[in-house]
């Protein structure tokens, strides 16, 4: 599965376009992390707990974008664009999305 | 361009969880978390209060004003039943007790910071002999031997600070509620501490223990003719009447102590002391 | 006691209803995507140049709301960490519902595709108690409505 947030591959050419697919997951980390966060934010600096927090929302978020695709038979998903939404205190949503494709 | 409708699967992006299972696991989860930290600051708070110099806990109800005591008929008496109970109790030197004496219809005594013991009139017209008194007067201060009131004190607010932090985030008072019934675990452990060195105390004194029983029957008696119904121990401070009975009687017939005997009775102008406020 | 009576009342009903609600929102969602499943929403930003399209932008905006049970569950979850699962159904619905808004915004306008689809989400009603009450999702995009004979370029 080729994903990538352009829209025109070089030598590649899109046969059919299938639609949009995206996949979203949002992730709390435990209160201990959150209670950290609150206590490295006196320091500044990374907070590691929600770096890793983001980042798994976001793997999973992807993966559930490229189950979509491959579902529909699409072999590359383009224009790809995430977004981030807190909807709670220390829970974040990561939401991807793009255009599933059949390339050449 | 072609384009073509193909069909995306249904749920990929939702987890299929039972929403009621999940419930049931969290809640679970959540409350073992809480009652497991309420318990484990509780006993640490048990553990190292103690070492508070009670010159340190004097000084912090030093501020309240306390009412000087009247040299009545009743104070005397009440202060003379208390030298003796302290006597026979054996406390660490720097700890001293201090007695009031409330004019209230309150039925209660307590033993607070400080050493300071207050027995209200409402109790005290209710005992049926000196030996529910002396048995009372060892409960309090038992209490203060042990540093019970300074105990709670930093138990209760350790803990409310922690759940604080904890539930702070986000709406969950009820779960709190967890960490309350947790807490109480240790007051009836205290309570029922405090009994058994009175009880001891009551023996060494009159060489039974039949005030023991005077005393709890009679708050017994009271809880039941005030339609004050016990409820659930679970939810209480205090053990409840009849199993504190049961206990400490249990107490007594394993180390052999005579559970009747001659009671002491209360002295006429003590009573009329009473009577006459 | 009465607050723990509240909680449960709360709790059943926001359950209850939840649910009820959840299941007729995603079969209604499922039958709309059905119909309108013939036009294309596509994130591409390069339309088709074979013909001509008139353009004009289309939208639809959902604003959904968590019920108490999801929430309680929420909090919870934030307690011990790990997926959120209430909210996940909770913009799942959000998105579908506003793409299908803009789709049939678009289907009115007898489009035949939509261009460089986008979604905006916000979560609004924050700040109370830091608790959750709103999520708006935004689903926008350029409807193409064809316009010129096919051959003309």
């Amino acid at each position: 599965m080729l994903i990538s947030n352009m829209e025109i591959l070089p030598g590649k050419e899109v046969k059919t376009h299938l639609g949009l697919v995206q996949g979203s997951s949002v992730r709390a980390k435990h209160v201990g992390r959150d209670i950290m966060a609150g206590l490295k934010n006196i320091f500044g600096g990374e907070l590691k707990g929600y770096t890793e927090l983001l980042q798994e929302s976001r793997d999973e978020a992807m993966e559930r974008m490229q189950r979509q695709a491959q579902a529909m038979g699409a072999n590359a998903i383009l224009n790809v664009r995430f977004s981030t939404s807190s909807v709670a205190q220390g829970a974040a949503e990561i939401y991807v999305y793009g255009s599933a494709v059949i390339l050449e | 361009m072609k384009f073509e409708h193909r069909e995306i699967p249904d749920g990929i992006n939702v987890t299929d969880v039972h929403p009621l299972k999940e419930l049931v696991v969290l809640l679970s989860g959540a409350t073992i978390l809480i009652v497991a930290l309420v318990y484990i600051l509780g006993l640490s708070a048990g553990f190292m209060a103690p070492y508070i110099p009670f010159d340190t806990e004097k000084r912090l109800t030093a501020s309240f004003p306390v009412e000087a005591p009247a040299d009545t008929a009743v104070e005397h008496y009440l202060q003379q039943v208390t030298d003796r109970v302290v006597e026979v109790m054996d406390l660490p030197e720097e700890i001293e007790v201090t007695l009031h004496y409330s004019d209230g219809d309150t039925v209660n005594a307590f033993a607070t910071l400080g050493g300071n013991v207050v027995v209200f009139r409402g109790l005290l017209q209710k005992l049926p002999n000196e030996n529910a008194l002396a048995m009372l007067l060892a409960h309090e201060i038992a209490h203060i031997k042990h540093r019970d009131p300074i105990v709670s004190l930093t138990r209760g607010v350790t803990i409310s600070a922690a759940l604080a932090v904890l539930l702070g985030f986000s709406d969950l008072d009820l779960m709190g509620e967890a960490g309350v019934y947790t807490m109480l675990h240790f007051s009836r452990t205290m309570e029922q501490q405090a009994d058994s060195e009175a009880l001891q105390a009551v023996y060494t004194l009159y060489g039974h223990t039949h005030g023991a029983s005077d005393l709890f029957d009679t708050i017994s008696a009271w809880h039941k003719a005030s339609g004050n119904s016990e409820g659930v121990e679970f939810m209480q401070s205090h053990p409840l009447d009849q199993k504190r009975i049961k206990t400490l009687s249990a107490q007594a017939t394993s180390k052999h102590w005579p559970q009747a005997g001659e009671t002491t009775p209360l002295p006429q102008r003590f009573i009329d002391g009473l009577k006459g406020q | 006691m009465t607050n723990l009576i509240i909680f449960l009342l709360l709790m059943t009903l926001g359950y209850l209803v939840g649910q009820v609600a959840e299941k007729k929102h995603y079969k209604s969602i499922i039958q709309r995507e059905k119909r309108l499943s013939g036009l294309p929403t596509i994130a591409s930003r390069f339309p088709p140049t074979d013909r001509l399209f008139d353009q004009s932008l289309v939208m639809g905006n959902t604003v959904i709301s968590v019920d108490y049970f999801k929430r309680f569950i929420a909090a919870l979850r934030n307690l011990l960490g790990g997926r959120v699962t209430s909210y996940e159904s909770l913009l799942d619905r959000a998105r579908r519902e506003s793409l299908l808004r803009m789709k049939q915004q678009a289907e009115a306008m007898g489009a035949e595709y939509v261009f460089n689809v986008k979604y905006e989400t916000a979560s609004i009603s924050k700040g109370r108690n830091n608790a959750i009450g709103s999520v708006e999702v935004l689903a926008y995009g350029t409807a193409l409505i064809a316009c010129g004979p096919s051959d003309e370029v």
